[in-house]
């Protein structure tokens, strides 16, 4: 039972090392950040100014970026907006993969930001974990973000971000960075997956 | 996500002072994060089920303290109570009054009408309504009809006193017309749209009386209030007398959104009369109820049939009554609840 006044929202972040073997490792087990994104799609959604063809599905969390760049040089703080470096393009997302990328114009900050790559996350993988509680199960499988690089170096993953589909109802979906974490470098090859397991609780 | 409540009385904040979220709005939440669009696609008549408004904030009560329920206005004592619904039998079969409300001061010094509501809830977070206990209005009176038969306290106040609305809403009861207006006048809680057309009577220990005429209702102005005591949003109207409206803070969404409604003068007399205002409640629509009970999507509002069930999502709770009045200068408080006394509630919430 929370008795403060205020409701926070709060997300916690299991990402698991899955081998072909079948064995399992568990490489970060932390809570996540909650930004300002968050604030902004609810407040859209709860101010009734829904555009006309919303649906509920704009303002669902749907989306998630990897990147290669965290932590950002500010901070992990409430007001980012987007990765430091999110996959540049669809390829490095790989192209054999399961993931369903898709390019699409973010929201970043106040205005809105150049055409990136967004993985799609499958309703199958949102549960209902709690009367409040809801876990986003993001799986980059043996084929997806393999051999990254950077400037001729590997590229290591390191940080990660669910986004809200289109809180703004625009025909185009411009998805808003929501929650993000970072993480110890990944280098990311075909012997394993990995498993992010994310549970916000509203 | 926290909010703060304003009150304002014409250019005067009265109150200004933190909600409590509580767990409701998480599930509301989350209800939204996980609706699935085959929802839809399972049913064409279910085509309405992903818009947004099915899982948005969309009423607000008043509360007050569950011993109120069975005092002040609702008159439920004896044997006081059985006079008072002897002579509001004797005006309405003369057909001389809408209604009339009678409440019994307890002391002749007192000229501004303290209402009995024992101690109101504390806040909690889990809360699923203003007042957890039971706050049914059990009538001693010898009527045709039983007004806990049929009205089971929902916790807050309720709109049953206008006729127009209690004489379609108990018809259940097989009560003749006269006796529905003394459910009505029972129950409460708020008077008629329109012209002032109810008058509430003081009854002194010395027996006698002082008679004070009521204002008319915004809510049933704007017929925004349905009879189990719900302001129901209203979208696209930005005037907080035509019910419970809302804006972003500021033009930015980064800062919230602030919903806004009014009551008019015989809004607050009335509710202060059937025992005052103790609690604000903020009410997201329950989907999963309202599919429950039969109906689906779009859910029109209704005044008499709201096919709109409410899940709490947040809740202010007060010390004091937030209707309470004074005497001004030899004017008893009674008879001083001026034109000027509708209250500006105003509502910010901030979801990060």
């Amino acid at each position: 039972m929370n008795f403060i006044e205020e409701k926070k929202i709060n997300g916690h972040l299991t990402i698991i090392k899955k081998y072909s073997s079948g064995k399992e490792e568990i490489l970060l087990d932390e809570n996540n950040i909650i930004v300002s994104g968050m604030g902004f799609a609810l407040s859209k959604f709860f101010s009734h100014n829904h555009a006309t063809n919303n649906t509920i599905l704009d303002y669902q969390i749907g989306k998630f970026q990897v990147g290669v760049s965290g932590p950002p040089a500010g901070g992990v703080v409430s007001s980012i907006s987007e990765l430091s470096g999110a996959l540049s393009s669809i390829s490095e997302y790989g192209l054999g993969s399961n993931l369903v990328i898709e390019s699409l114009q973010p929201i970043v900050g106040t205005s809105v930001g150049g055409a990136k790559p967004f993985a799609n996350i499958p309703h199958s993988k949102i549960t209902r974990v709690g009367d409040s509680s809801v876990r986003y199960t993001l799986v980059i499988d043996e084929e997806a973000c393999n051999n990254l690089t950077r400037d001729s170096s590997d590229a290591y993953l390191n940080e990660i971000g669910l986004f809200v589909n289109n809180p703004t109802g625009q025909a185009s979906e411009r998805p808003i960075l929501v929650a993000y974490k970072t993480f110890s470098n990944i280098y990311k090859t075909s012997d394993f997956s990995l498993i992010f397991r994310w549970t916000i609780n509203f | 996500m926290k909010g703060e409540v304003e009150i304002w009385r014409g250019d005067s904040l009265i109150h200004k002072e933190s909600n409590m979220i509580v767990d409701g709005a998480g599930v509301t939440i989350a209800d939204m994060m996980t609706a699935t669009p085959s929802l839809s696609a399972y049913d064409p008549t279910l085509s309405s089920v992903l818009d947004p408004s099915n899982y948005c904030i969309q009423a607000l009560s008043f509360g007050t303290g569950k011993d109120a329920f069975s005092a002040n206005a609702h008159n439920t004592g004896e044997p006081l109570g059985i006079l008072i619904q002897q002579r509001q039998v004797n005006v309405w079969d003369n057909e001389q009054e809408e209604a009339l409300l009678f409440v019994n001061f307890s002391a002749i010094d007192g000229s501004a009408y303290v209402p009995e509501a024992g101690f109101p809830e504390a806040p909690n977070p889990e809360l699923s309504r203003l007042e957890m206990g039971d706050t049914t209005t059990y009538q001693v009176l010898p009527s045709t009809a039983n007004v806990s038969s049929y009205f089971v306290g929902n916790g807050q106040l309720v709109n049953l006193l206008p006729s127009a609305i209690v004489l379609n809403t108990t018809e259940i009861t097989g009560a003749n017309e006269v006796d529905k207006k003394v459910i009505g006048s029972t129950l409460g809680c708020f008077p008629p749209g329109g012209l002032p057309s109810i008058s509430a009577i003081a009854i002194f220990p010395d027996g006698s009386e002082l008679s004070s005429l009521i204002g008319s209702s915004t809510f049933n102005s704007a017929s925004s209030m349905d009879y189990s005591g719900f302001v129901s949003f209203q979208k696209g109207i930005s005037n907080p007398a035509s019910g419970l409206v809302v804006a972003s803070i500021g033009g930015n969404y980064l800062n919230g959104v602030e919903y806004s409604v009014e009551l008019g003068p015989g809004d607050v007399q009335c509710a202060n009369l059937y025992g005052g205002i103790y609690h604000l409640g903020l009410w997201s629509l329950n989907l999963q109820e309202s599919l429950r009970s039969g109906n689906i999507p779009p859910y029109s509002f209704s005044v008499l049939n709201n096919p709109r069930k409410y899940r709490l999502f947040a809740i202010k709770s007060f010390n004091v009554d937030i209707t309470k009045n004074e005497d001004n200068g030899s004017t008893p408080g009674f008879t001083n609840y001026a034109i000027d006394q509708n209250l500006l509630i105003k509502w910010k919430l901030t979801f990060l």
